[in-house]
């Protein structure tokens, strides 16, 4: 029996209750049909970080959804934070990009903490084959956690066509572990174990073009580094009509929380026109509820605050947040948290979920595999 | 016998009609989250993928006649919000196949050597351990029975998203050290996808 025969066998049995269920599903949306007027919903998403990897890549590809489908009032973004976007954007319009000449890189340097959780229930202490408490793990079922720290080097050649270099040899540093402390030697398995997926440390790759490739042959993927590579000539420059694009192209979700999460990373990795990141500063002001949330010397971090539906094991809300340099209008760091409310004791309160930092340099040369 | 998108249609001033697509398509809606959440959330979860392909069916792309792809799409974002309980789900079904056993041989070397139960059981928790976004391709494949181009329509991604994310899954699923030849079955159903492209 092949492995495809073996997925579908799995719960493939008839169930005699699913008549039952279909019966009082189709109850409840008869009464929903008759009772409520058409009209678009708006959901909860929440981007969830590493739940259960420490990888770095997984990070921005991992989807929490949380919260009920209660409707959202929308919120403009508070006026001193619309300052605080337009004073960005006028600095990144009227300030000067690092300039790339022939043969050199932009480097754009990330240092990422990550919080890992564990569920000592999935990871046998007798097992060495299998490692599945990282990978499993929920705020609701682990007994503890890792909060490690990483670094990663993006080099783009000033011909974007050429060859870019990933950089994730360095090694990243335990920093804190809570909880039960057995979930130290487990992701130190865990990391050793599993080199190709949870690499630590990764490898240095070329990506041809951007184009971050999980299989020589499948160079139809699009997963660039800047995904919406191709489309920077014809993306609308008037932010409303901008952020209806994001809404319509980010097909994993339109919801707001995603788009801040979207948009601030885009903007991190700092590869886009001067007059597109400058629109895409307006659409952040645009987003329900972004604020102010503090300023340290150059510094103004905003944040989105996004209730979670009641009931959700990450807690009351998930809390958003990027670091804009007002010298210069440019994205220095984000992180995300759900700081209160969490269905876990393993990990403290204060503890940010994520938290970026992103350098940008120019450098003469990159690395070599 | 009407599409689905004729039904579409008279919803729009009839919203009752759109029963008729429930009709068509729970129990296959049913199955598939029943796979992924367990029988005790499936109805729940039935009835939020209907609830909200109520209100959203003015999004439903009238080019496509049916609208299963659509309905699970909706139903793997709906599975994802419960994502504990699917956590739960696969360590039922693992411990369901006799506990969780682990090979260094590979799956197809499971196969020959234990029972179909006891694959699944080695099978099962790598599968939970796939990025969301891979599981939820290799199932709408494997449990929804859709072609790349429903699963690409389902999920919203380029067709060439899909391939690729199954052969990831296949690099996953296979064990370190594996030859990935041996796990032939996405490389043929990706075979068979590109021939049935350019036919």
């Amino acid at each position: 029996m092949d492995v495809l025969e073996l997925v579908r066998e799995i719960e493939s049995t008839p169930d005699d209750a699913a008549g039952k269920r279909i019966a009082a599903s189709r109850g409840t949306l008869v009464a929903a049909m008759a009772e409520r007027p058409k009209g678009r919903v708006r959901r909860t998403w929440v981007w969830g970080g590493a739940l259960g990897t420490a990888s770095a890549a997984a990070v921005v590809t991992t989807l929490v959804i949380a919260g009920t489908l209660a409707p959202v009032v929308p919120e403009s973004a508070s006026a001193a934070a619309v300052a605080v976007l337009d004073d960005a954007a006028g600095k990144v319009m009227a300030g000067e990009d690092p300039v790339v000449g022939p043969g050199q890189y932009l480097k754009v340097r990330e240092t990422y903490e990550l919080v890992s959780l564990w569920d000592a229930d999935a990871d046998p202490a007798t097992s060495d084959e299998f490692v599945a408490g990282f990978n499993t793990s929920t705020f609701e079922n682990s007994e503890g956690a890792i909060r490690a720290r990483g670094v990663r080097d993006l080099y783009v050649p000033s011909d974007r066509s050429e060859d870019w270099v990933l950089d994730d040899r360095s090694a990243n540093e335990v920093l804190d572990v809570y909880g039960d402390q057995a979930a130290l030697p487990a992701y130190q398995k865990m990391v050793a174990k599993y080199p190709e997926r949870d690499a630590d440390p990764g490898g240095l790759d070329l990506l041809p073009a951007g184009l971050q490739s999980w299989d020589p042959e499948t160079t139809d993927d699009d997963q660039f580094f800047d995904p919406f590579r191709e489309h920077y000539d014809d993306m609308p420059r008037d932010p409303a009509q901008l952020l209806a694009w994001y809404r319509q192209h980010l097909t994993t979700s339109d919801d707001d929380s995603y788009l801040f999460s979207y948009i601030t990373r885009a903007l991190g990795t700092d590869l886009m026109p001067v007059d597109l990141r400058v629109a895409t500063l307006h659409v952040l002001g645009l987003l329900s509820g972004v604020d102010v949330a503090g300023r340290t010397g150059d510094v103004t971090t905003l944040e989105l605050r996004t209730p979670l539906g009641e009931g959700s094991d990450l807690g009351v809300e998930y809390v958003q947040r990027v670091d804009i340099d007002t010298d210069t209008g440019r994205i220095v760091g984000y992180s995300d948290s759900y700081p209160t409310g969490r269905s876990t004791r393993a990990l403290p309160a204060d503890v940010p979920w994520t938290t970026w930092s992103i350098e940008v340099s120019v450098v003469d040369e990159a690395p070599q595999p | 016998m009407s599409t689905d998108s004729d039904i579409f249609r008279r919803s729009e001033r009839t919203p009752q009609a759109f029963a008729e697509v429930f009709d068509r398509h729970a129990a296959s809606v049913e199955s598939f989250l029943r796979r992924r959440l367990g029988a005790d959330a499936a109805e729940d979860a039935l009835s939020e993928t209907f609830l909200i392909a109520f209100r959203r069916r003015d999004s439903f792309d009238r080019e496509w006649d049916s609208a299963r792809p659509w309905l699970l799409g909706i139903a793997t974002r709906v599975a994802a919000r419960h994502r504990a309980t699917e956590a739960r789900h696969w360590r039922a079904i693992t411990a369901s196949m006799g506990g969780e056993h682990t090979t260094e041989g590979g799956i197809d070397e499971a196969g020959v050597r234990m029972d179909a139960a006891a694959a699944i059981a080695v099978l099962a928790p790598r599968i939970a351990a796939l990025s969301t976004r891979d599981r939820e391709t290799l199932l709408l494949l494997a449990w929804g029975g859709l072609s790349h181009d429903e699963i690409a329509q389902a999920l919203g991604v380029p067709v060439g998203t899909v391939w690729s994310r199954l052969n990831r899954v296949r690099r996953k699923l296979a064990p370190p050290g594996s030859h990935l030849t041996r796990l032939t079955w996405i490389g043929k159903e990706l075979e068979d996808g590109r021939l049935g492209a350019g036919a």
